[in-house]
């Protein structure tokens, strides 16, 4: 599991970068978004394998997916309140994250405050979406849509991880479980990443002129 | 401190899967709700535009059955009128108005022939045992008589005739009335030889072939059919009589494919599908 859930993220990205002409530019947000998450594996991958703590890439992770994903949805949200607010997220949201690495929890601890935030706002981000897209029937049939793929599978990742982000600390510190124990929550969390990946490969799939 | 960690391993598994269910189920729902909402927009579309349709039957409907009473009039009432006064002008037998007598039996015959004509046109099908084919036939025998062009008129096999033979009334009259209007479009606007109408029968399709040999016709329109200069404009937009095309050709639910070039003369093919009970 290791290396086949970075290696799995490159299906999205072939997929991106086959479709990339049609793919419209707020989904190329997620686009670099993986990219960006190719990088993060690779370091945290090099560090693990070197023994090293790697616990401040998954805070440098959170802060850069957080400000990806609350731009992607920054722009496929019309202009507006809802807009304006995912603007201020963009803005907030990380402060938020620095504070707690610096002041609350520090660097060698998972970052069990603003992680499930995270995954609220964006639980939240994708409940806005569906709830402004649900009754608008213009652009077809609803696996035709690119948008709702990737929305889908941020919602899906996100709200099923929020426990695991919750109590990463109480379960996946070191000393609390058994390693088996451990693996079992890791490969959980592998599958719904996979599953979040496999969303996305759709919907740059469905991407069309 | 084991059973308290078991016991969280647990919820964990538990809460992730029911979250992850919670989602699947919401999606699900939102596909189902999107589906809905397209099936019934589509529902309302389909019957808007049967009503649509109902309507432009009514109203072709009663412009032929008040074309239909015109021609009739005009055809019982002027002709016979007509025919009086050309047998009382036989009984004029002084010498001095026998010039006089020939010119004005000249004129009440043409006045005949066109008075017959315009019955004719206006209530093609009255009398007439095979319909749309002497409907046809008589518009191919005036044409050709003008020696203005040559009107061909051509039937395939056995099989159309009988395909012919089972066309309802009002796609019989749709179709002449479509037919007619492309030969007036041809006689005025293409400068044509050669007009050349033929029948046949493609899957069970009837297939109507119309071309000219006139200067074809310089722009598609916006509905797919050619643009007709509209007399006293210069062309641009479609003209009534083309408009008037379409809608007949929709209402009786024919495909039709329209091709043009200039200079290379106009063709149209029209496919009307066959309803497979006979004798309708």
């Amino acid at each position: 599991m290791t290396l086949i859930v970075p290696a799995s993220i490159l299906i999205p990205i072939g997929m991106a970068l086959y479709k990339y002409k049609q793919v419209p530019a707020s989904m190329r947000i997620v686009l670099y978004f993986l990219l960006v998450s190719v990088l993060v594996y690779a370091v945290s991958i090099s560090m693990a394998v070197r023994h090293m703590n790697n616990l401040w890439v998954v805070h440098a992770d959170t802060i850069l997916e957080s400000l990806f994903l609350f731009w992607f949805f920054h722009a496929i949200t019309p202009p507006g309140t809802g807009r304006k607010v995912i603007a201020l997220l963009l803005v907030l949201f990380p402060v938020f994250c620095l504070i707690n690495l610096f002041f609350i929890q520090g660097i060698y601890r998972y970052n069990t405050y603003s992680r499930p935030v995270e995954a609220m706002l964006l639980v939240g981000l994708c409940m806005y979406y569906f709830w402004r897209t649900g009754n608008k029937t213009e652009e077809g049939p609803w696996m035709s849509q690119p948008l709702n793929w990737m929305v889908s599978g941020i919602l899906l990742y996100f709200a099923s991880a929020f426990c695991l982000f919750l109590c990463s600390n109480l379960v996946l510190g070191k000393h609390r479980l058994g390693s088996e124990t451990i693996m079992v929550l890791w490969n959980i969390h592998a599958g719904l990443t996979m599953t979040m990946y496999l969303l996305f490969t759709i919907g740059f799939s469905q991407c069309k002129t | 401190m084991q059973d308290l960690t078991d016991n969280i391993y647990v919820l964990l598994i538990l809460g992730m899967t029911g979250a992850g269910l919670l989602v699947v189920l919401f999606i699900l729902l939102q596909v189902r709700g999107r589906n809905n909402l397209l099936r019934r927009e589509k529902q309302l579309q389909e019957m808007e535009i049967q009503h649509q349709k109902e309507l432009l039957e009514a109203v072709l409907l009663s412009q032929e059955a008040e074309r239909s009473r015109i021609g009739m009039d005009l055809h019982d009432e002027v002709g016979t009128v007509l025919s009086s006064l050309r047998m009382t002008l036989e009984d004029l037998t002084e010498p001095s108005a026998l010039p006089l007598q020939s010119q004005a039996k000249s004129l009440i015959d043409r006045i005949m022939t066109s008075v017959r004509d315009i019955s004719h046109d206006l209530s093609p099908f009255r009398g007439s045992a095979y319909g749309l084919m002497d409907a046809l036939e008589d518009l191919s025998d005036r044409i050709n008589r003008s020696k203005e062009l040559v009107f061909s008129l051509d039937y395939a096999g056995d099989d159309t005739l009988d395909k012919l033979h089972r066309l309802s009334g009002t796609e019989a009259l749709s179709l002449y009335r479509v037919l007619t209007e492309l030969t007036q479009n041809t006689i005025k606007h293409a400068h044509a030889q050669n007009i050349t109408l033929s029948f046949s029968v493609d899957r069970g399709r009837l297939l109507v072939r119309y071309r000219d040999d006139g200067r074809g016709l310089p722009a598609a329109g916006s509905t797919g059919l050619p643009v007709a200069p509209a007399e006293g404009s210069g062309g641009g937009k479609p003209g009534m009589g083309m408009r008037n095309i379409e809608s007949r050709l929709n209402l009786i639910g024919a495909e039709y494919a329209p091709e043009g070039t200039a200079g290379r003369g106009f063709r149209i093919q029209i496919k009307l599908p066959i309803q497979p009970t006979p004798n309708r």
